[in-house]
């Protein structure tokens, strides 16, 4: 055999030598930017056709993730409150406190109106409206007494409404309290 | 152009969406198809250096795109990026010798000797040819060119191409199986 010429084994030495292989992912990166540099390659504008299909789901999915965060946060803190009050009512001293309280604030809140309706409304209920009034101060007095039989706020409360009253019946001679508690 | 219909685009298409629109999409599937044998041509002809290789293929992509619109499509595509590759080794060979490839025919300068114990396969042969041996080797005995295209892609003759590759061989058996008389010492 000619020893210019390879051999058998050469050319297939040959044939067996690798013919691909593939540079670090940077270089692809490199090149990319040194072409849009020189303007060869044109930035692929952010908003294109194909893109905003994808870019509305992006959207739809960040807003769905954003209501259901806000959802999830209310239902936490409903839930929160509600054991809070739960644990507020959860004893008879504490619920019957709160219902003063409630109720103390409708009272003043009725005769606030009241006051306000001084003007306009009739004489005669008026007046009943103040009885009731003042026939809700003194049961309401009563019942504080209860708590606290020395209270001296209640005390002279009490002992004012039994001198009005005593004065009004003096007054009126035959005039009567006549309330109806609901 | 769609991204999951490129792989099926001919190089000329993707080449006329880069002329035209400047695409970088198709750049990149072009870029992705060819790279690694430009890569592993460029790093064998190199002997071996993976950062000048590197380079190397970056410079030969630029100076392929900017002048895309001149390539006719009389060979292919791969054979074209090559030959470009060539050249930017053999400009980036002159920059680092401050003179080009010696092609001469008489070249008796030997070759890289290995350490003592190493043990030589193929690649390593190559890698350790003086680099106008390695060229024209690779271009015959690997790329599959004939005298006249190497000669053409070298500005060289033909008969310079040949004598240059039987030096290469010669130089190359030596290597694989070594005999005192027929190491050198020097790079060329």
């Amino acid at each position: 055999m000619d020893r210019d010429e390879l051999t058998p084994a050469e050319k297939e030495a040959f044939e067996m030598l690798p013919t691909e292989r593939k540079p670090s992912r940077i270089l692809e990166e490199r090149t990319v930017r040194a072409l849009k540099d020189r303007r060869v390659i044109r930035s692929t504008p952010f908003f294109t056709a194909s893109r905003v299909p994808w870019i509305a789901a992006g959207i739809a999915a960040a807003l769905a993730l954003f209501v259901s965060g806000v959802a999830v946060g209310q239902w936490t803190g409903s839930r929160q409150t509600a054991n809070a009050l739960a644990q507020v009512y959860n004893s008879p001293a504490d619920m019957a406190a709160a219902r003063v309280q409630s109720t103390g604030s409708e009272h003043r809140q009725a005769l606030a109106a009241m006051v306000d309706a001084t003007g306009s409304a009739e004489l005669e209920d008026m007046r009943r409206a103040r009885e009731v009034a003042l026939a809700a101060l003194w049961a309401a007095a009563t019942e504080i007494l209860r708590l606290d039989p020395a209270d001296p706020a209640t005390l002279r409360i009490l002992q004012e409404l039994e001198r009005g009253g005593r004065g009004a019946e003096a007054g009126s001679g035959e005039e009567t309290t006549n309330v109806v508690w609901f | 152009m769609r991204r999951d219909t490129l792989s099926e685009v001919p190089d000329r298409g993707l080449a006329e969406a880069l002329l035209d629109s400047g695409d970088e999409r198709a750049f990149r599937e072009l870029y992705q198809r060819h790279t690694p044998r430009l890569f592993q041509f460029v790093l064998r002809l190199l002997g071996g250096t993976e950062n000048d290789a590197e380079d190397v293929v970056q410079e030969t992509w630029i100076r392929a795109a900017e002048h895309l619109g001149r390539f006719r499509w009389e060979s292919a595509f791969s054979t074209w990026l090559s030959g470009i590759g060539l050249n930017v080794c053999r400009d980036m060979w002159r920059r680092k010798n401050g003179r080009d490839i010696e092609w001469s025919a008489a070249f008796e300068g030997g070759v890289a000797a290995p350490a003592v114990d190493e043990r030589i396969d193929l690649e390593r042969a190559i890698e350790l040819l003086p680099v106008g041996y390695r060229t024209v080797l690779m271009l015959h005995d690997l790329e599959g060119f004939t005298h006249d295209e190497i000669g053409e892609r070298l500005g060289i003759a033909a008969g310079t191409s040949k004598s240059q590759l039987f030096c290469a061989r010669k130089a190359m058996r030596a290597l694989l199986n070594p005999e005192p008389s027929e190491m050198g010492g020097k790079d060329g």
